[in-house]
């Protein structure tokens, strides 16, 4: 049954990439010129296009394409004269930190503050959680992240203004270049999540369980946290995942307003250059990203709740 | 219970209110979209002249702020109608197809919102070029999945509901059924649906400007007004604070408004959590 | 006890005295935030100057230019041309070693030059070279290069970025120049993030004694202006490229750091589809001159420094004449031109803008509002700086007007090829005489005569208001105080730090 669910992956990515490779084949702009300059002569030209393999029918190019993307080939970039995937393979560890960071940074805040906020519904506490979460969705995450950077890195200094350090440099540096991303991008999810967290808390807690688990004695706390969240993590699981597509789509902005080297970054460059095999190849992973991870949490779902089976 | 419902309603409509109110003036007296270049005046902070002061080439901010509005909201209400017109007129004609026609069109559909909006956009972008069309038509084909996927749930629910079957029986022609019975049931959810994605297509097309490939210069927009305000931040901050609300209030009073509607139309549809179309 | 300890003491204060003075303020990192990165370290396949910002301290040229322009030696040590012009011999200097440990000699010349004229190594400059016919190695330290003809600026194209000397070891065995550089320069690759950082370490055997100063340097590349200075000023760079012109007054005032002002050698114009209707009337050429306020344009969008010109040239080339004002702003003189041109009101053009080029956008809308003043509706359209290469720039010249940057040359056939002939310049002017002029000029040797001939060449296109020039943006580099010695190249934008200190 997860076999199937992970299987019935494919037609989708294969779909995205049909999708990309139709789009992206549109584009105005000989990609020969862009890489030889404008003082080469014709035949230079044609001999590039065909090492590009775009002297080939529509078809062929498509297929090619196809099975390039089956055995982890995506052309070689414009700009960089360097193989796609590569380039993306070099990336990507940045985008997935901070995604994970991002997603790390949503549960912590809005995980304890929805259950807390169902928990005194209409307190004060409540209705400020409520407000802060109309605010998170109504702020612009680029704004947010110009005006973090002012605050915390500009004037405080406490966190260095740009660029990223990998794991292997130490987690300490690591954690510093990621934390205002993190907290830019996971604030608007943090704020849907909140939401949905307290939604979802206020009806178990309105259950008949939980009136006889408080009838029994129980303490709110216990009854918060035994049961109200595990029932409540259900749809919470489903919810959440389903921000990776948000996530993924926020990080493009926020690598561009921090200066992280990470995929977005590259879809912007590749774009604003022309640079379709860039373009195309990140776009694809993207997308197989993101299915990938919803899949990955349908399974998650399936594994929570014994009463749904994997469709 | 219904004291909290008007709440949010209120507010929103308040909020949605002023920015109309002030896009309506900028439109009809103020000038439209057109904001005078005045080098000899530029970077001045605000005063009683230029409420919010004026940019680096002289312009007034707020004249630019509620311009950017009219683009912003042009451009949010033709997304959301794209995405309305063709997902819904195709979910609810594609009813009456077969299982195989109805799936591709499915799995065409999930392999568009498979790509994150922003990166779709962007594609598109790339196609169709930069400008503030462009990223309409680009939002705008983001949008159609979702209402596909709502307007078809609904309309495979509807079909097979007794008045649906009767007027069929009856010998009604299909635009007639879908007219008449159809389209006033799926009609509430529509609309909340379309107010919870107008924000985000209005966050969209700041996003697009911000990266620079929205709505191109010298018309006004937000995004691309904030943009232009990071190269002047220590030199003029108003630059940066006055579009940067503008969005924020214009994107609140569309969610609250679309919350407050959601609640007055069905309480039990309070759980559904919209798609936003933007991070 | 104290007798011994004196006498340690003086020790140390004699050695400590003896110590060559260039040697204080030795070591240390410098960060350098420059706004882009290069798209490959070969130096032979980078279409983009940019990339020599960072290079130039990984390579080295036969020659390069000093402050003036003037070539000087760099891996040459003199140099002799035939009477014809036909031969250039170079002598090497002795003992210069690459990174890798080979000697430098005149067989790595020969495979570094039959490496970039190789169509398989798909060099975009591969046209400035194709005056070569052979490169011959003399002997290991001597180095023939014969041309097909006598070519004025074959130096010029030596000293270039793109004749960066390879070894010929690294050549033949195929390295990927790309990702491992392997050059003479004082510095070599540590390592390199794309798009992100590249750092560079000191390369102990520098042919030259005493360079380079640093211990290495890192690249940072930073696209935000604003966060260009806040690194600037809180120290987390070093160096820093450029800032929005907006900053510098601020700056200015700050002790912790000294703006070094430079001058541009960059040509900024607003460029004129001469094929197109009604371009093709130099009247209405003209007009455009006479309707744009130059120097408010420029001074707006490129900062209050820079430095209007009426011609195709920069201020600081010895091939520079001062051409005055030909056409002073006076909007009603733009109107009767137009008029006499047959140009009705309410002409609608359409203004192509590189994406992203801010300063360049912003003169795009001062143009506009000054052309509607005039009775031109100008339409504005922002396009990617990839599209623009390939539909304005080559391609089909889709525009009517357009406003670019042109970046200095070391020869003035650099800045002026193709200009005249309207198959091969991008406004497509059209004009025979220039044409004859630089054919002239680059086959003429005698530099009084080349002088004489480009000053007519720029004057006959500043009378046909080929393009409206507006001038030279102004720049500086701004650094923290107490970094010294980072010095900027003449007209090709690369810096030189061998000399840098900390």
């Amino acid at each position: 049954m997860r076999a199937a669910r992970l299987l019935a992956l494919i037609p989708t990515v294969v779909m995205t990439a049909t999708i990309a490779f139709v789009l992206l084949r549109v584009v105005p702009g000989d990609p020969a010129v862009l890489m030889l300059g404008l003082d080469a002569s014709p035949a230079e030209l044609a001999q590039l296009r065909h090492q590009l393999g775009e002297d080939r029918p529509i078809w062929a190019q498509y297929a090619a394409w196809l099975a390039g993307l089956a055995t982890g080939r995506l052309g070689t970039s414009i700009q960089y004269h360097a193989p796609v995937a590569g380039l993306i393979a070099a990336r990507l560890p940045v985008t997935l930190s901070l995604a994970a960071a991002a997603m790390a940074v949503t549960v912590v805040v809005a995980l304890p503050l929805g259950l807390l906020a169902a928990a005194r519904a209409w307190s004060p506490l409540d209705l400020g959680v409520l407000t802060a979460t109309q605010l998170g969705l109504a702020v612009p995450n680029f704004w947010l992240g110009i005006l973090l950077l002012l605050a915390f890195s500009v004037a405080l200094r406490w966190f260095p203004l740009q660029g990223y350090a990998p794991l292997g440099a130490g987690v300490g540096a690591w954690a510093a270049h990621l934390a205002l991303p993190a907290v830019t991008l996971g604030a608007a999810r943090a704020a849907q999540l909140m939401r949905f967290v307290r939604g979802a808390a206020l009806e178990e807690l309105g259950r008949e369980y939980v009136r006889t688990a408080r009838g029994k004695g129980l303490g709110e706390r216990a009854v918060l946290l035994g049961h109200v969240l595990r029932n409540a993590l259900i749809p919470v699981v489903t919810v959440a995942g389903l921000q990776f597509g948000f996530l993924l789509g926020g990080a493009i902005i926020v690598e561009q307003v921090f200066g992280l080297p990470g995929i977005g970054r590259l879809v912007l460059q590749g774009i604003f250059a022309r640079d379709l095999p860039v373009v195309q190849g990140a776009v694809v992973v993207l997308a197989a990203l993101v299915c990938l991870l919803n899949a990955l949490v349908d399974l998650l779902y399936g594994a929570l709740d014994p009463r749904v089976s994997v469709e | 219970m219904s004291r909290r419902r008007n709440r949010a309603l209120w507010t929103g409509l308040v909020l949605l209110g002023v920015v109309l109110g002030g896009v309506a003036y900028q439109l009809l007296w103020g000038g439209g979209s057109d904001v005078r270049i005045a080098v000899e005046q530029r970077l001045e902070p605000p005063s009683p002249s230029h409420a919010f002061g004026t940019d680096d080439l002289g312009r007034d901010v707020l004249a630019r702020v509620l311009g950017g509005g009219a683009i912003a909201l042009k451009v949010g209400l033709v997304a959301v109608g794209i995405g309305l017109a063709a997902g819904t007129s195709l979910a609810m004609v594609a009813v009456r197809w077969g299982r195989w026609p109805a799936r591709v069109v499915g799995a065409v559909m999930d392999g568009l919102m498979a790509f994150p909006a922003i990166l779709l956009a962007l594609a598109i972008i790339a196609v169709l070029g930069a400008g503030y069309v462009p990223a309409m038509i680009a939002i705008g084909i983001g949008l159609i999945p979702v209402f596909w996927r709502q307007t078809r749930a609904q309309a495979l629910a509807i079909e097979g509901r007794e008045f649906v079957l009767a007027a069929r029986g009856l010998g009604a022609t299909e635009a007639r059924v879908l007219w008449r019975h159809v389209l006033p049931q799926i009609t509430p959810l529509l609309v909340i649906q379309a107010t919870t994605t107008f924000s985000g297509a209005v966050l969209s097309e700041a996003s697009l400007s911000f990266l620079g490939v929205g709505t191109q210069p010298p018309l006004p927009s937000w995004g691309r007004m904030l943009l232009d305000a990071t190269r002047a931040l220590g030199v003029a901050p108003w630059m940066a604070i006055f579009p940067g609300v503008a969005l924020a209030v214009t994107v609140l009073g569309i969610n609250l408004f679309g919350d407050g509607l959601r609640d007055a139309l069905d309480p039990q549809l309070r759980r559904i959590a919209g798609r936003e179309p933007v991070a | 006890m104290t007798g011994r300890l004196a006498v340690a003491f003086l020790i140390a204060l004699s050695l400590a005295l003896a110590i060559p003075p260039y040697a204080a303020g030795r070591g240390g990192e410098l960060v350098f935030a420059l706004s882009g990165g290069p798209d490959t370290l070969d130096p032979q396949r980078t279409s983009a100057t940019l990339s020599f910002q960072v290079m130039k301290s990984v390579y080295d040229t036969l020659v390069e230019p000093d402050a003036h322009g003037v070539l000087v030696p760099d891996l040459a040590a003199s140099w002799s041309m035939s009477a014809d012009g036909t031969e250039w011999t170079f002598r090497l200097k002795p003992g210069v070693r690459f990174h890798n440990g080979k000697t430098l000699d005149a067989g790595d010349v020969a495979a570094t030059f039959t490496r970039i004229l190789d169509p398989k190594t798909a060099s975009p400059k591969r046209g400035d070279f194709s005056a070569i016919d052979r490169v011959e190695a003399v002997d290991p330290l001597t180095v023939r290069f014969v041309l097909h003809q006598a070519f004025a600026p074959f130096l010029a194209a030596l000293g270039q970025g793109w004749g960066a000397i390879l070894p010929a070891n690294a050549i033949a065995s195929g390295n990927d120049f790309g990702a491992h550089p392997i050059g003479t320069g004082p510095f070599q690759l540590v390592s390199w993030t794309r798009d992100s950082a590249l750092q560079l370490g000191r390369f102990d055997g520098y042919f030259v004694r005493g360079q380079p100063a640093l211990d290495g340097v890192t690249f940072q590349f930073v696209t935000e202006d604003a966060v260009k200075t806040a690194g600037l000023l809180s120290g987390q760079f070093d160096v820093v490229d450029a800032v929005d012109p907006l900053e510098v007054p601020q700056l200015a005032h700050d002790p912790r750091v000294t703006i070094v002002p430079r001058q541009n050698a960059t040509v900024n114009v607003v460029a004129i589809n001469n094929a197109r209707k009604p371009w093709t009337d130099v009247r209405a050429r003209q007009a455009l001159w006479y309707a744009i306020d130059r120097k408010t344009v420029l001074q707006t969008a490129y900062g209050a420094g820079s430095t209007p010109v009426a011609e195709f040239m920069d201020v600081l080339s010895p091939f520079y004449v001062d051409l005055g004002d030909p056409y002073p702003y006076n909007p009603a003189k733009a109107r009767q031109l137009l008029a006499e041109a047959g140009v009705g009101p309410g002409l609608s053009v359409d203004l192509v803008l590189p994406q992203p080029y801010p300063a360049h956008i912003k003169a795009g809308e001062l143009v506009q509002a000054m052309l509607a003043q005039v009775g031109i509706q100008a339409k504005i359209r922002v396009v990617e700086f990839g599209f623009w290469l390939s539909r304005i720039y080559s391609g089909p010249h889709d525009y009517d007007l357009t406003i670019i940057g042109h970046t200095g040359k070391l020869d003035p056939d650099g800045r002026l090829a193709g200009f005249g002939a309207p198959a091969q310049n991008y406004v497509q002017y059209d004009n025979p005489q220039v044409v004859a002029l630089l054919d002239a000029g680059r086959f003429t040797l005698r530099p009084d005569l080349r002088k004489r001939i480009y000053a007519e060449a720029l004057r006959q296109m500043t009378q046909d208001a080929m393009m409206v020039f507006l001038g030279e943006p102004e720049d500086r580099l701004i650094v923290r105080t107490g970094v010294r010695n980072v010095k900027e190249m003449y007209a090709i934008d690369t810096y030189d730090l061998r000399t840098a200190t900390k």
